[in-house]
């Protein structure tokens, strides 16, 4: 069975990146980061006697290894642990801020594929230099500049001043909520997945078997819709596919700017509070739907490709 | 079309992000409580912005600004503070009886009181509620200090027992505490949230989820809490007390972006800014769609000695480097107003202060006693390090100029920035000569500076100076047993000069908090306590 093999050793591979991520974590957050959860949980007013008592409950104060393993042995369980500065339940506290993630995700992503692929597609038809010069200025404008800026000027131009859209926060899931935070957070990718499918539609649309479509009476743009397209827009669906793991972990500033109720937020949070389960838990949930919507993507073109099974394709 | 299986996977991908925006929104109807729930437009609505969530609104774990100005208002104590002075008044104890040496107290409740759930609140509520608190189980972050005090309070706090021993309920209505020592300012220390009253069957009943919608007696309801997005508040329609509310709803905004929370401001959606940044202080102030007031905070900023370690062993040393501070030059000029110059420990917002006992800036007295601690013109005096923790645009600021301020009289200094963590860690282990403490009591009174800090009990606690002094020891003891209010704060200032003329720690600067609110709101009082007195804010219609 090739594709049960093929499918087991990608799911094989899977479970390594997650192992070595959860190590790193783990070991580079007990070396690097000073202080401890017993610290945040008590204050700076506790007494020494005090923090030495949680650090035993808690188990700090065991060896790095004993801890690694039992964090280990509670995650084969499927259990994140309890936040310290949460008092909660790791996997309950992210998802109740991964809907709101999700749904910023979502929509960045569309914008990215509907702006990002339609204006490729336009620009791979018009060969008009105006339209040339005004793409590479505001691809290099959207490209260059940071998003924390661009969040920034788009509240300042769309909410403060013209208020149009409202400035921040989730607004009970109102969609014009959204509008704002995932604009700054797809016009990179965007301008990528415009450069990616104009350069590959052009590419095709140079080949042989085009020149036989238009000499058979189709104009250019039919051509594109009927046959180019099909072949072109393949490495802007891995792009794509790529990106919304990207997209769910990488929204860390856009949500503080736009007060988003999301994990990028609350992990920042976690961080700032040294609260190792609630970082460890998030990085891992955010690397976890990384791993598998790509691995999705790669056991799909394998099971539509059957090249990819003979290791044609290096992405892994 | 569609026959392609690279295409097929592009539009996979579509149909995902697709999915994506209503599967979220399943998920959080199902997870979550509905949200947007929003205010009728008959009703009055104030709403403010803070920077982070609260971690808890359980009150026997909450312990930074947005969660105990919200608990303040959601539970109600056996006393709560005066919005403008500070000072402890009864609020569900009617009155109080204390004993001759201040280690008995007997409470008499009012009667009426009742939690939001329509309980009513007896003294047994409180006894359940300061026991949970100090059950090492809770990992309660204030309630050693709050309730530590109490007879069997350590004995709970370690495992040793179950109960707590110095607490009694004659009568439904009567609650008796015995303390383990005398401490007269201790019905003054219970306006906290964490000595608040908590129904035991609906903390039993909610389980983990009591702290997310908290059943709690004071003069508003936690209707929704939608984490890091906002808290909403609604009038407590079973609220008895003296503190009754001018708005119906109180929306706390979570906004941790400074920028954003003033474009909120100025947009109308929020009404005050609880924590205004520093960097945007000036432009605020001249800004005239907003109000912009500075209110003096219960925080004191030192410049603390470990009194043990060579050189600080040397009171005039400590002496002259307190004199060669110009704390008015860091005040006005280089915190531009964000504080303002210390004259002893007390911050005048505290109650009870008296102040003057600091003598200020004065270089060539300054000199004069660096000579005569045997340095005359800092000659011989070895590089000093002053470390301080990163957290906090100020303290950077103050540290610097107390060490432009120590060059110039031929002291070098040396500047370690610490990250917060590692910094109470060293501290409280030792390991520094010279440091920063930012101070704020739990509760509004004198005693809850100079005990701690400077009580030789509480050396390997609170006391990182190491600094012991009997005769301080002494009258803190002594004012900690004195009922009079007056008598115990004259004591406390003897005290207070006494520990002034030994300086293990230099009062630098009180602390200012900046906050805007927008022309709408008619009523706004910022308490001593630094919370918004959401009982006594008010809008226009």
């Amino acid at each position: 069975m090739p594709t049960l093999r093929f499918f087991l050793s990608r799911f094989a591979q899977m479970l390594l990146v997650l192992l070595g991520m959860v190590t790193i974590l783990f070991v580079v957050i007990y070396l690097l980061v000073p202080g401890d959860a017993a610290q945040v949980m008590l204050g700076s007013k506790a007494t020494p006697q005090a923090l030495a008592n949680l650090r035993h409950d808690l188990g700090l104060d065991r060896p790095l290894w004993v801890q690694y393993g039992r964090y280990l042995w509670r995650l084969v369980h499927f259990d994140l642990g309890t936040s310290y500065s949460l008092r909660q339940d790791v996997a309950s506290a992210i998802m109740e801020y991964l809907p709101a993630t999700a749904y910023l995700a979502g929509a960045a992503l569309m914008i990215e594929a509907v702006f990002g692929i339609g204006w490729g597609m336009v620009m791979s038809l018009k060969r008009s230099r105006r339209l040339e010069a005004l793409s590479a200025v505001s691809g290099a404008f959207l490209l260059a500049i940071p998003v924390f800026f661009l969040a920034l000027l788009l509240q300042y131009i769309f909410a403060s001043r013209l208020g149009v859209l409202p400035i921040s926060g989730l607004g009970g899931w109102n969609p014009l909520n959204l509008i704002l935070p995932a604009t700054a957070l797809a016009a990179a990718q965007a301008v990528i997945i415009t450069v990616v499918t104009r350069t590959s539609l052009r590419e095709e649309m140079a080949k042989p078997y085009i020149l036989a479509a238009r000499a058979r009476g189709l104009t250019r743009s039919q051509a594109m819709w009927r046959h180019a397209a099909r072949n072109a827009l393949g490495p802007v669906a891995t792009l794509l596919a790529i990106d919304l793991g990207s997209l769910l972990g990488g929204a860390m500033i856009t949500e503080i700017i736009f007060s988003w109720p999301g994990v990028g937020r609350m992990t920042y949070f976690a961080i700032r509070e040294r609260d190792v389960p609630l970082v460890i838990g998030a990085v891992l949930v955010l690397v976890t739907i990384f791993v598998v919507v790509n691995s999705l993507v790669d056991i799909f073109y394998g099971i539509m490709d059957p090249r990819q099974k003979a290791g044609e394709r290096a992405v892994g | 079309m569609g026959r392609n299986p690279l295409q097929k996977t592009w539009v996979a991908v579509l149909i995902g992000a697709l999915v994506l925006l209503p599967a979220s929104l399943i998920l959080t109807m199902s997870g979550c409580g509905q949200s947007g729930s929003s205010a009728t437009s008959s009703s009055k609505a104030f709403a403010y912005s803070e920077l982070a969530d609260p971690s808890t609104l359980d009150p026997a774990l909450v312990n930074e600004g947005a969660g105990v100005n919200i608990d303040r208002y959601v539970f109600e104590g056996l006393v709560s503070y005066d919005p403008h002075t500070g000072e402890a008044k009864p609020a569900v104890a009617s009155s109080w009886d204390v004993n001759s040496d201040a280690t008995e107290f007997t409470f008499h409740l009012n009667k009426g009181f009742k939690f939001s759930d329509g309980q009513e609140v007896t003294a047994a509520d409180f006894i359940y509620a300061w026991t949970r608190a100090l059950e090492p189980a809770t990992a309660s972050p204030t309630a050693p200090e709050v309730l530590g005090q109490i007879k069997g309070a350590e004995d709970l706090a370690q495992g040793k027992a179950k109960t707590l021993a110095g607490v009694s309920a004659p009568d439904k209505y009567t609650l008796k505490v015995t303390l383990v020592s005398p401490m007269s300012e201790f019905p003054a220390m219970l306006g906290h949230p964490v000595a608040s009253p908590v129904p035991q069957k609906e903390v039993e009943r909610a389980g983990s989820r009591f702290p997310e919608a908290p059943v709690g007696d004071g003069p508003f309801v936690v209707k929704e809490w939608q984490h890091n997005d906002h808290v909403l508040l609604e009038k407590n329609p079973q609220y008895a007390g003296t503190r009754k509310p001018k708005v119906d709803k109180v929306t706390v905004k979570i906004i941790p972006s400074a920028t954003t929370a003033v474009a909120e401001l100025k947009a109308g959606n929020i009404d005050a800014i609880k924590d205004v940044d520093p960097g945007q202080a000036v432009s605020l102030k001249n800004d005239s769609k907003v109000k912009y007031i500075q209110v003096n905070a219960g925080t004191v900023e030192l410049i603390g000695f470990d009194v043990k370690k060579s050189p600080f062993d040397n009171a005039k040393l400590r002496q002259a480097i307190s004199l060669l501070i110009d704390r008015k030059t860091i005040a006005d000029k280089v915190i531009q107003g964000q504080s303002y110059p210390a004259d002893g420990f007390i911050p005048t917002s505290v109650f009870g202060y008296q102040g003057g006992v600091l003598t200020g800036f004065d270089a060539s007295k300054g000199a004069a006693m660096l000579a005569s601690a045997g340095y005359r013109g800092g000659k011989r005096v070895p590089p000093l390090t002053l470390s301080y923790p990163s957290q906090g645009a100020n303290t950077a600021l103050i540290v610097q100029a107390v060490q432009s301020e120590l060059k110039s009289a031929g002291i070098q200094v040396n500047l370690q920035q610490m990250d917060m963590n590692s910094f109470m860690e060293a501290m409280q282990s030792g390991k520094l000569g010279m440091f920063v403490v930012s101070w704020q009591s739990d509760y509004p009174g004198i005693g809850g500076f100079l005990q701690p800090l400077f009580d030789s009990a509480d050396i390997g606690g609170n006391d990182v100076f190491n600094y012991s002094n009997p005769d301080v020891d002494k009258l803190i003891q002594k004012a900690m047993a004195t009922t009079n209010a007056a008598q115990r704060n004259k004591i406390f200032t003897d005290a207070e000069k006494q520990i002034v003329s030994d300086m293990p720690a230099i009062p630098v600067v009180f602390g200012k908090d900046a906050l805007v609110y927008a022309p709408r709101v008619t009523s706004f009082v910022y308490t001593p306590m630094g919370d918004i007195a959401l009982d006594q804010v008010n809008v226009s219609d």
